[in-house]
């Protein structure tokens, strides 16, 4: 197995304050990763490090092999594809210009050739957004902005994509379709690690499951097997309720909880 | 059928339309004025036929003019919508760091010390000199590390420390003639402007133009913000330095060329943008098409216009172009993020 990324004892300072304390996992491709925790326990900060936007206080962050950090903005960006949670768009240009971004690595921003055009065609078409091409942006709604997003941080078809909660805007047939979506990219050969706090969406989709509390991994590994009661209890202050007749999962707050 | 190109700027519509109202105004520009002159004379000196007075009058005193004008124009249009896609706020102004201000200053200095005594070029030099020290001290203050915000704090500090040395220098002018020669000056105009003065400042502009024109791409992508643009690949911290650089060069050359001309810069990329479908961009090429048939146009409409005194260009643009500033802020569209 191929591994895209590698963190090692990495640690993070935002504000002189520790957000995250010597985490360290490694990433193959074909796995669809969920980042999961609660508010503030430092996903969005690890997806922003390996993404190289946040220098970081010790450790190291490795993208095939390479430090984040010491690669040129170009080769960093044919690598990886990161979707923001914040996500303004300051110029109402039209859907399909902020999409085709998604391919400025490749030269195709400003004049995209057959091969970028086909791969921004095919990311709308992936994030279901092929009939909002045409639309100035600022005519979008919220869930239709995140699907251009989306398929702005496709568009790159980079062997890794790290998307901090993908699906957070979305009504659910299309929490489920991206979800899908981002499987697929997986089982295709690449790495995808996504924040998520949709537990049950991240128990169905994704291959593995990190959990994150206060900067640190409390839990890595297969979704069924990490989520135990006390885990769920200890970090998320909730319990899982199975259904009977499916294997769908819902989740109640901890009544014991103080 | 979704992946048709643009049009190339240069053949779009709105070039062929504001290229025609440019040379349409420099053109009326040359052939009419208060020389008595006939058409047809104007005309023949235009191309360098009939008496010598008619040529001197027709392309030292009108042409330069109206090229000066334009070329103003121009470059305060390509380095306001520079400035605006790298700030991405359609407000933002050539002069928003304060290198307008500066080269104002370095321009009243040499009129208080009377050193055009040495040449006229030397006030539009100071002027260009000043504008350059401004930029200089945005490199220092590390222009391409310190954030968006703190760059226009930054250069509201550095317009305000100028326009103050400005006051003082007119404060302490000895004499009202020197008092009204830097009041003038400020007003901005392109009356008298020389073909020297046009080979001086427009090389400037040029490399302003081109320093921005290499920016297009990341400007493009810095609609997605500072941190998306840089996992793009968009090495953020070259475009600012090279838009800064160039909308400086721009902005200061403009003022050494015809003083202070205010809100062509925001009013002309704000027309420049929807033909340019909201691409930072690719507004800059028609921002500066439209700026410059714009003050083309204003230039000329002052010259004919029944004052007994000539109203000042920079008057003027103001007089449009503040009304056009509260119109863009108060229709701009805040996009939902």
């Amino acid at each position: 197995m191929t591994t895209l990324i590698d963190l090692e004892n990495v640690s993070a300072l935002l504000d002189r304050r520790r957000v995250l304390n010597n985490v360290s996992f490694t990433a193959n491709a074909g796995e669809f990763i969920g980042l999961i925790g609660p508010n503030g326990a430092g996903k969005s900060t690890l997806l922003r490090a390996s993404a190289g936007l946040l220098p970081i206080d010790g450790g190291t962050i490795l993208i095939n092999g390479d430090p984040v950090d010491a690669l040129a903005p170009i080769e960093r960006a044919r690598r990886l594809s990161y979707l923001p949670q914040a996500r303004p768009i300051f110029w109402s240009m039209p859907a399909r210009t902020i999409v085709t971004l998604g391919r400025f690595a490749f030269g195709g921003a400003t004049a995209p050739n057959e091969a970028d055009d086909a791969a921004v065609t095919r990311a709308l078409t992936d994030a279901e957004a092929d009939h909002l091409a045409d639309r100035p942006i600022a005519t979008l709604s919220g869930g239709e902005l995140a699907r251009i997003h989306l398929a702005r941080t496709l568009a790159g078809e980079t062997p890794i994509i790290l998307a901090d909660e993908p699906i957070a805007a979305l009504d659910p047939a299309h929490q489920l379709s991206v979800m899908g979506l981002l499987r697929e990219k997986a089982e295709s050969g690449r790495t995808v690690i996504a924040a998520l706090h949709e537990l049950s969406l991240a128990i169905r989709y994704c291959t593995r499951l990190i959990v994150l509390d206060r900067g640190s991994i409390a839990a890595d590994g297969a979704p069924n097997d990490i989520l135990t009661t006390e885990l769920l209890r200890s970090v998320f202050g909730v319990v899982r309720r199975q259904t009977a007749n499916s294997e769908r999962s819902d989740f109640a707050l901890d009544p014991a909880a103080p | 059928m979704q992946n048709k190109m643009q049009p190339a700027v240069w053949r779009s519509p709105l070039t062929l339309a504001v290229g025609a109202a440019s040379f349409g105004a420099i053109l009326t520009a040359c052939l009419i004025g208060p020389a008595g002159l006939s058409l047809p004379q104007s005309l023949a000196a235009l191309f360098g036929a009939g008496s010598e007075n008619a040529q001197i009058i027709v392309r030292d005193i009108r042409l330069p003019r109206a090229l000066a004008a334009w070329a103003v124009g121009a470059a305060l249009g390509a380095s306001g919508a520079a400035m605006q896609g790298l700030l991405r706020n359609p407000l933002a102004d050539p002069g928003i760091l304060g290198v307008s201000t500066a080269a104002a200053l370095g321009a009243v200095i040499a009129i208080y010390f009377n050193l055009s005594a040495y040449g006229s070029w030397v006030t539009p030099l100071a002027a260009i000199v000043f504008a350059l020290g401004a930029t200089t001290v945005f490199y220092i203050l590390g222009a391409g590390r310190i954030s968006t915000t703190r760059l226009i704090l930054v250069g509201v500090g550095m317009s305000s420390f100028t326009a103050a040395l400005i006051a003082l220098v007119m404060n302490l002018a000895p004499n009202p003639f020197i008092l009204s020669d830097l009041v003038n000056w400020l007003f901005g105009s392109a009356a008298n402007r020389s073909f020297d003065d046009l080979a001086l400042t427009t090389p400037f502009m040029a490399a302003g133009l081109a320093l921005v024109l290499l920016t297009r791409n990341g400007l493009t992508a810095l609609t997605l913000g500072e941190e998306t643009a840089f996992t793009l690949g968009v090495n953020v911290a070259r475009i600012r330095t090279f838009v800064i650089a160039g909308a400086s060069l721009m902005a200061g050359a403009s003022v050494a060329l015809a003083g202070a001309i205010g809100f062509v810069g925001i009013v002309a990329p704000h027309l420049a943008r929807p033909f340019a479908r909201h691409d930072p961009g690719r507004t800059i090429i028609p921002a500066a098409l439209i700026g410059g048939a714009i003050l083309a146009i204003a230039d000329l409409v002052i010259r004919l216009a029944p004052f007994d005194y000539e109203l000042r260009l920079g008057v003027a643009a103001a007089l449009i172009g503040a009304p056009g500033f509260i119109w863009v802020a108060a229709t701009t569209k805040r996009i939902a993020a």
